[in-house]
């Protein structure tokens, strides 16, 4: 990854959201340090849809966060269009989806949506047009009359979406924005960001459903432990990392059976197992394991990795170094 | 423009929020009152009404501000509406104004209403309303804004309970702060007395604003005392609010 010194002023140019070393370090109550962000450099390309992947507390709300000028860096800085993160010119170019929103309960939709235009500095004039256009776009009815304390969560979820694209926006953050979504809904988002990148914007969003970044994503970032693991495309990952194979057996003993089970690598059991085996070595192993307890190979077969594969791969990897 | 959008906002929840009730909370107190201290204030009735119905308008103008006011930033940042309202092009300076602006607009529509009732009280008792009692009123008013400024200042960095409490707390206080000056000049404790100035010096002199006895003899203040008034209501306020962006402006909303 490109340090700060290595990061060409042309090469900033072309980035929506560039972020440098990025560090957050907290204070719980009791005084006790908690890493929020380690060191994490990121570069977000004008016009593409960035997935960040992570576990709960891996540190994306975070960055969002910092970018937004919530909350300061320890250490670290970046550049929203070319402007420190958190100024008012970064943000007039930007639309933020929080995770799990949560608006004025005695405010109509329309109400609410007006407020937002207004705080984006939109004109009397643009947001009437654009108020009900917006609403019709996430799917919500631009005469609702209902306060938005009535609304679903779902329903709650599209005028968070509404809100963050009513000024078009250039650049948008989506913080987990699938979340508490019906299928119907989640294909209306998906249907959203990408005409969002036919326009010519940047979508950066976080996401726990694999197969909505695997279906929109130009490119992916995992982030653990609040660093920035990998970064690439879905196709780079998933080719780099190699499935591993799953070996077919028969005739092996119960204990060997409990003991794959047990390590979390047994996929089927029944006359014939299918076993695990995610590298070379392991498949090594596994067939001495066979051989050794009297079974028989019945075949190897090499596996397609998913992005979850390299997801969960990233993960366990990560609590090991944490562990060390 | 985006003070006055967050203004709006901030009226609009609040009224439909129910606050209007606390209106006839204070109908209630200023009838009810009146029918039963009357009959005890020998001959004086009028007097009594009038006391009671300014005092009632400062009682429930400091009720409503800590109730309505105590939750004004910290519940903004609870329910995480924050995160949607200042990830927009907007100063975190323009956004605690706009919230202190919309608290005052439903504290003066509010207040307006509960004058109009008392003038309507004190009409069908006495036949008419004595410039004085709107004068005082006028004093009341001024005494609710600083204490908007108080609450929105506690808002920004305590839970909503304690910055209602707080707010009540200095209410409590400031129509004390004279007693605390000559509580200052007798002490001869090397701390005691600094420490008692320092706090007279902080908290607002609200007796200052309070014209009732005043009113209920008809006594009009002079324009320098009014004009004085209103120049520390509003400097007070103006020094508060400053403090109030510098702690906001400071803050991570985690």
């Amino acid at each position: 990854m490109p340090s700060r010194l290595s990061l060409l002023p042309k090469e900033m140019d072309m980035n929506a959201l560039t972020l440098m070393n990025l560090s957050k370090v907290y204070r719980d109550s009791w005084g006790r340090k908690v890493v929020a962000l380690r060191d994490v450099t990121l570069q977000v390309k004008r016009g593409e849809i960035f997935g960040l992947l992570g576990p709960n507390g891996a540190g994306k709300s975070t960055a969002f966060k910092i970018v937004l000028g919530l909350i300061h860096p320890s250490s670290g800085s970046g550049v929203m269009f070319d402007r420190p993160l958190g100024s008012l010119d970064g943000r007039r170019r930007l639309g933020f989806l929080p995770e799990n929103p949560y608006f004025y309960d005695y405010l109509t939709p329309q109400e609410f949506l007006n407020t937002c235009a207004d705080l984006a500095g939109m004109r009397r004039a643009e947001r009437r047009r654009a108020v009900p256009e917006v609403l019709e776009r996430v799917g919500l009815d631009p005469g609702e009359k209902r306060r938005l304390r009535k609304f679903s969560k779902g329903m709650v979820q599209r005028v968070g979406l509404a809100q963050a694209i009513i000024h078009d926006p250039e650049l948008m953050i989506l913080d987990e924005p699938m979340s508490g979504l019906d299928p119907a809904g989640r294909a209306l988002f998906r249907d959203v960001i990408l005409d969002l990148k036919a326009r010519g914007k940047t979508v950066l969003f976080a996401s726990h459903i694999l197969p909505d970044v695997e279906a929109i994503c130009d490119r992916v970032g995992i982030i653990a432990d609040g660093r920035l693991r990998r970064v690439g495309t879905v196709g780079d990952m998933v080719s780099n990392d190699a499935g591993g194979f799953e070996v077919e057996v028969a005739g092996v003993p119960e204990t060997l059976i409990q003991s794959w089970e047990a390590e979390g690598i047994l996929h089927h059991r029944g006359e014939r197992v299918l076993v695990a085996a995610g590298s070379q070595h392991d498949l090594e192993t596994r067939v001495q394991q066979v051989f050794r307890s009297g079974g028989a190979l019945l075949g190897v077969n090499r596996r397609q990795a998913t992005l979850e594969d390299v997801f969960l791969s990233e993960l366990s990897e990560s609590k090991t170094q944490g562990a060390a | 423009m985006k003070t006055l959008a967050v203004a709006t906002n901030t009226f609009r929840e609040a009224r439909r929020d129910r606050v209007q009730w606390i209106l006839l909370f204070y109908a209630i107190i200023v009838i009810a009152g009146a029918w039963v201290l009357s009959p005890l204030a020998l001959g004086e009735a009028y007097r009594v009404t009038r006391d009671l119905g300014l005092a009632a308008l400062s009682l429930v103008g400091v009720v409503l501000i800590a109730l309505v006011g105590g939750g004004l930033v910290q519940k903004e940042i609870d329910r995480k509406t924050v995160f949607t309202i200042l990830a927009k092009p907007i100063r975190r300076s323009e956004f605690l104004f706009g919230k202190f602006l919309g608290l005052m607009g439903m504290v003066t529509a509010v207040f307006c209403g509960m004058v109009v009732f008392l003038s309507l009280v004190l009409f069908l008792r006495e036949g008419g309303v004595e410039p004085a009692v709107l004068v005082a009123a006028g004093f009341t008013y001024g005494e609710l804004v600083i204490l908007t400024a108080v609450v929105v200042t506690f808002s920004c960095f305590v839970s909503p309970i304690l910055s209602g409490v707080f707010t009540l707390a200095v209410f409590g206080l400031g129509h004390f702060s004279a007693d605390l000056l000559r509580f200052a000049e007798q002490s001869t404790a090397p701390i005691v007395a600094p420490a008692a100035r320092v706090i007279y010096m902080l908290l607002p002199h609200l007796d200052r604003f309070n014209l009732r006895a005043e009113a209920a003899y008809g006594v009009v203040p002079d324009p320098v005392a009014t004009a004085a008034a209103l120049g520390y209501a509003v400097l007070y306020s103006a020094s508060l609010l400053a403090v109030a962006v510098g702690i906001l402006s400071r803050r991570e909303f985690r």
